[in-house]
């Protein structure tokens, strides 16, 4: 007994290694008075806890469920896990380096915990079996967020930015609750096999059960921020600190991402002709829309924010295509796709932060004007990480990830889904390039750009560059590492 | 001898690419460029010297796994028809490179963007793998939107975007079409794959095929341009610089036309041979209504843009006429309206250096003050109208010939492009070379230096070689060509015997309604 219990704990190591330390972090904190660098301790943390991940992915069988079936230890969680680490140790080196100071972030102890904290809800809410604690992995991670949104104290639009993501994040909360609420009342159960094997047992699906699943495919949608419910996300995204815009971009996506997978693909992958008609529609509407109202956006901010809810819309395209393992062909294209999409919205928030400064908010497509002839190599990194996104060659990383998600759609003949994805992908690259535009094409209006990257920045820039494009070259190294991992 | 002779497609390919990184990191880019560009030419015409020309297959080719779960290969090879393309596109870089000379806004990035450039255009020619060349045809892209954008005109800005976002439009639907196809052939044979060798034996109705070829031509046909869809052009040309100017006359153009060949005709012959009065149409259209628009403009550089939008639809004309002599002659025109009107964006380029206008109203009587210039700008004025001995008379003879076996009254209509073509240029250089001196400011005009001496000569060389003695080029693209048709009509020939039912009775209407029906359905 003790033993299964030690296996279970040690399964979720690197869980445990987020949370503590965490709260070492805002101890140490506490008793220290002078600045110390709590980036670098954070770093360690995330470092220390990805060991442990990949003594876990090495060392175990997976296919596990722990902690009494309320947590799944298999493939996907441990994807999930490393993209979520990756992720946040890319939001800390940037934070360390740069944002801390640019944007007003006074009390930066609790800023890192509750970043690591935010990360371990991440990882629970990707990998639950069982809605409970699935919906308790949801909240301590955005719970976290809405604290960290009105970080930047100095700047109102913090403070609305966090009151807004709180308001409707919990009036998201409560539609999910309320979904598992009436499978309870259905099911008699909350854990994911369970509530699908009831489901499915009775011949005809009551109008409750529609309800019940409606009412948590809004709640996830909500999350992802897929159109019509991504009304908090420009806001939001505009108002929060640029790093956590970038995390919340990246880590929180992911997770619900494969919060979604494991929902819709793994617990109701039978009722797919339910909920694949609601999601074609979210999709259809997210992908047009998305990049559509990204096009007249002025800050650059709110653009990249806009364009992360299009980029959402690709992603949810490939939830249509469900197939159960992580190395099948729809998740792998998932994966890769999340993967490079970390990589480009780190790099395009990353250059934009180095940009900003505490006493304006000023974060307009003009402040780029002339950005080349200051700025030669940060601008060459934004280009390529804005051709990425847009997926155009020589940035192969973002062109890859559009073909791999077309592809697996195509394959279920929905043909005018990917058509409408496609046209609005031309419309994306209007927006996109409308950076290069500003940073090469039109003269400098005087603008004097700050210097102050730092080695450390311009290095961690470089990388994502260099990955992005490494992995448009040789994609098949992200299905190969994904199979490291999931082997 | 031929070095390198395994995968010497491979080092032409990426000879520029390595150049772009020398120029990054050495002094004296021009001269690295310049020795980089030579080279590659060097090798292309070892290449040539290599090639049997009796042999239609592809040749040289090397393969390799790139993605192997989706069966995307490196693939490459060279026919005669690429292999002409890829020659132009070799023999003109170093003369590009040369006019680089005028440009003095950061040097290095303009020939990055050119080497890159030319990686990508000598990939998307030598491309036998469908998705390799569409990652080169769409590499074609940025590289051309920095060069108009930075070193452009004054409308670079609108320029630039409306040439990417047009040609993106086009190729992307390319790109759904082309996975509709692998998916296609996935469902027949079990088996994933976008070599070209394969697809071809992919089975298509009718209906699909002429969806999915409508995507393709769409691609191709906004690239070449075709008459809707040319509107880009003209202001892309406008507003490019010189070198940009001439490397989208001479050789980005072409890659339409290419397309045409290597791909959309081949994979999907029936649709094409169907929509060729449609398609033989726009380009005569193209021809008049180009000519025509050219013969008013008032921008030198417009007016050479609008003849290229004339030109180039004579070679649609030809390559859709699917005749030996009116193909080749398609393939050959290509060739020497890169040759001709190359030189005349050159000559426009030298004006606008030292006068910084491109208006027709600005010059006048400039014979008398630079002759040298005066002359060089007849003889391509006359190569560029078709005389004989110049190599555009050999191109347009053989497929107004050729053409007015497969299509009479657009072949009699073309013709009138013809004298159009005459009429346009000789304004055009009766209004600026001849008749008094009269501008004070063209006073102190100076002539053809030996820089642009060295730009212009290869090329009115060539210009006469190919009109005098058009034997050469003819015998590597002709075997090509008899091959390409009958892969046309033997392709089309398979899709009859599995698909019997549709062609006759033919309905656009009823067909795209059912494909609609069948895609509900399989849902």
């Amino acid at each position: 007994m003790t033993d299964f219990v030690l296996k279970d704990l040690v399964a979720v190591l690197p869980l445990l290694v987020l949370g503590l330390g965490a709260l070492l972090l805002i101890l140490v904190d506490v008793f220290l008075k002078k600045p110390w660098p709590r980036g670098i301790f954070s770093i360690i943390i995330v470092l220390t806890s990805f060991l442990s991940f990949s003594y876990n992915a090495t060392s175990f069988d997976h296919n596990e469920s722990i902690f009494s079936g309320t947590m799944a230890f298999d493939s996907w969680s441990l994807v999930l896990s490393f993209l979520v680490l990756l992720g946040t140790g890319l939001v800390f080196w940037l934070s360390s380096s740069v944002t801390t100071k640019k944007e007003g972030v006074r009390s930066e102890g609790e800023y890192y915990a509750l970043i690591l904290l935010s990360s371990l809800g991440a990882i629970i809410f990707g990998s639950a079996t069982e809605f409970i604690t699935w919906f308790i992995g949801l909240e301590i991670m955005s719970m976290s967020l809405y604290a960290l949104c009105g970080f930047s104290i100095s700047k109102k639009s913090s403070s609305e930015s966090s009151m807004k993501y709180f308001l409707l994040g919990s009036f998201s909360s409560a539609f999910l609750l309320y979904g598992i609420a009436l499978l309870y009342g259905l099911s008699g159960t909350t854990s994911f096999a369970g509530v699908s094997s009831a489901l499915l047992t009775v011949n005809v699906l009551s109008p409750l059960s529609y309800l019940a699943l409606g009412l948590i495919v809004i709640g996830i949608v909500f999350k992802i921020g897929l159109v019509p419910f991504h009304f908090w996300a420009p806001d939001v995204y505009q108002g929060a600190p640029t790093s956590i815009t970038t995390y919340m971009a990246t880590v929180v996506k992911t997770s619900a991402i494969f919060a979604a997978i494991r929902v819709l693909w793994l617990t109701f992958g039978d009722l797919s002709n339910v909920w694949s008609r609601a999601l074609w529609l979210f999709a259809i509407l997210t992908v047009v829309f998305g990049n559509l109202l990204a096009l007249r956006q002025k800050s650059l901010k709110r653009m990249l924010g806009y364009s992360s809810i299009a980029h959402a819309g690709y992603i949810s395209m490939a939830l249509l295509v469900p197939d159960n393992e992580v190395l099948g062909k729809t998740s792998g294209a998932i994966i890769f796709y999340l993967l490079i999409y970390t990589l480009m919205t780190v790099g395009s928030f990353g250059i934009l932060l180095t940009q900003m400064n505490e006493k304006s908010d000023n974060d307009e497509i003009s402040l780029f004007n002339g950005f080349a002839t200051k700025q030669p190599f940060l601008a060459a990194l934004m280009a390529i990480f804005m051709l990425s996104l847009a997926g155009l060659p020589p940035a192969l990383g973002g062109l890859f990830g559009k073909f791999y998600i077309f592809t697996s759609v195509l394959k279920q003949n929905y043909i005018g889904l990917v058509i409408a994805a496609v046209l609005s992908a031309v419309v994306a690259c209007y927006y996109y390039l409308r950076v290069i535009v500003a940073m090469y094409f039109v003269e400098s209006d005087s603008a004097t750009f700050s210097v102050n990257a730092n080695f450390w920045t311009k290095a961690l820039l470089t990388l994502c560059a260099i990955f992005v494009i490494l992995l448009g070259i040789m994609p098949t190294w992200v299905s190969n590492f994904t199979y490291l991992i999931a082997q | 001898m031929c070095f390198t002779c395994n995968n010497i497609l491979s080092w032409i390919i990426f000879l520029p690419l390595i150049g772009s990184l020398a120029v990054f990191i050495l002094p004296a880019p021009r001269v690295v460029a310049l020795i980089s560009t030579i080279l590659t030419f060097l090798l292309s015409l070892n290449l040539w010297s290599n090639f049997d020309s009796s042999d239609y297959a592809y040749q040289f080719t090397e393969k390799f796994d790139w993605i192997h779960t989706l069966g995307i290969n490196y693939n490459l090879g060279v026919d005669g028809i690429s292999l002409s393309l890829v020659v132009l596109a070799t023999f003109l870089m170093p003369i590009i490179v040369l006019g680089s000379y005028s440009i003095s806004k950061n040097i290095k990035m303009y020939l990055i963007s050119m080497l890159m450039l030319q990686t990508a255009m000598l990939g998307t020619l030598l491309s036998l793998d469908t998705f390799l060349f569409y990652v080169f045809w769409e590499l074609m892209l940025a590289p051309m939107y920095f060069i108009i954008g930075i070193w452009g005109g004054k409308r670079k800005i609108y320029a630039t975007v409306k040439f990417v976002l047009y040609t993106l439009f086009g190729s992307i639907l390319m790109l759904v079409a082309l996975i509709y196809v692998v998916w296609e052939f996935y469902k027949q044979t079990g088996q994933i794959t976008f070599l070209l060798t394969d697809l071809l034996q992919t089975k298509l109705s009718f209906k699909e095929e002429f969806i999915l070829f409508s995507a393709f031509a769409l691609a191709f046909g906004i690239k070449v341009p075709l008459f809707p869809f040319h509107t880009w052009l003209p202001d892309a040309h406008v507003e490019a610089p010189t070198g940009g100017s001439v490397v989208l006359a001479g050789i980005l153009l072409k890659m339409g036309l290419y397309g045409f060949i290597r791909f959309a005709c081949p994979l999907f012959p029936r649709a094409s041979e169907a929509m060729t009065p449609f398609i033989v149409g726009l380009a005569v259209v193209g021809i008049v209504y180009g000519a025509l628009i050219a013969w008013r403009q008032v921008d030198i550089k417009k007016l050479v843009a609008y003849s290229s939008v004339s030109h180039l639809g004579y070679c649609v004309l030809g390559l859709f006429a699917l005749n030996t002599m009116a193909t080749t002659g398609s393939i050959f025109q290509m060739l020497s309206h890169g040759v001709t009107t190359g030189a005349l964006f050159i000559l426009v380029g030298i004006l606008y250096d030292r006068k910084h206008t491109r208006l027709i109203a600005d010059y006048g009587g400039l014979a008398s003050k630079v002759p040298v210039f005066s002359f060089m700008f007849l003889l391509f004025t006359l190569g560029s109208i078709a005389l004989p001995l110049t190599s555009g008379f050999i191109g347009e003879f053989m497929i107004l010939l050729g053409s007015f076996k497969a299509f009479k009254i657009f072949t009699v209509i073309a013709v009138s492009g013809v004298v159009l073509g005459a009429v346009y240029m000789l304004t055009l250089y009766l209004k600026t070379i001849f008749g008094e001196l009269d501008k004070d400011r063209n006073a102190d005009l100076t002539d053809v230096n030996i820089r642009e001496m060295f730009m212009l000569i290869p090329l009115l060389i060539l210009m006469f070689f190919m009109g005098i003695y058009p034997k050469p080029f003819i015998k590597v693209i002709e075997p090509s060509v008899n091959n390409f048709i009958s892969l046309v009509s033997e392709r089309s020939e398979y899709l009859d015997q599995h698909d019997k039912s549709a062609r006759a009775s033919f309905n656009l209407n009823k067909a795209l309604k059912d494909t609609y029906r069948d895609s509900k359905r399989k849902k």
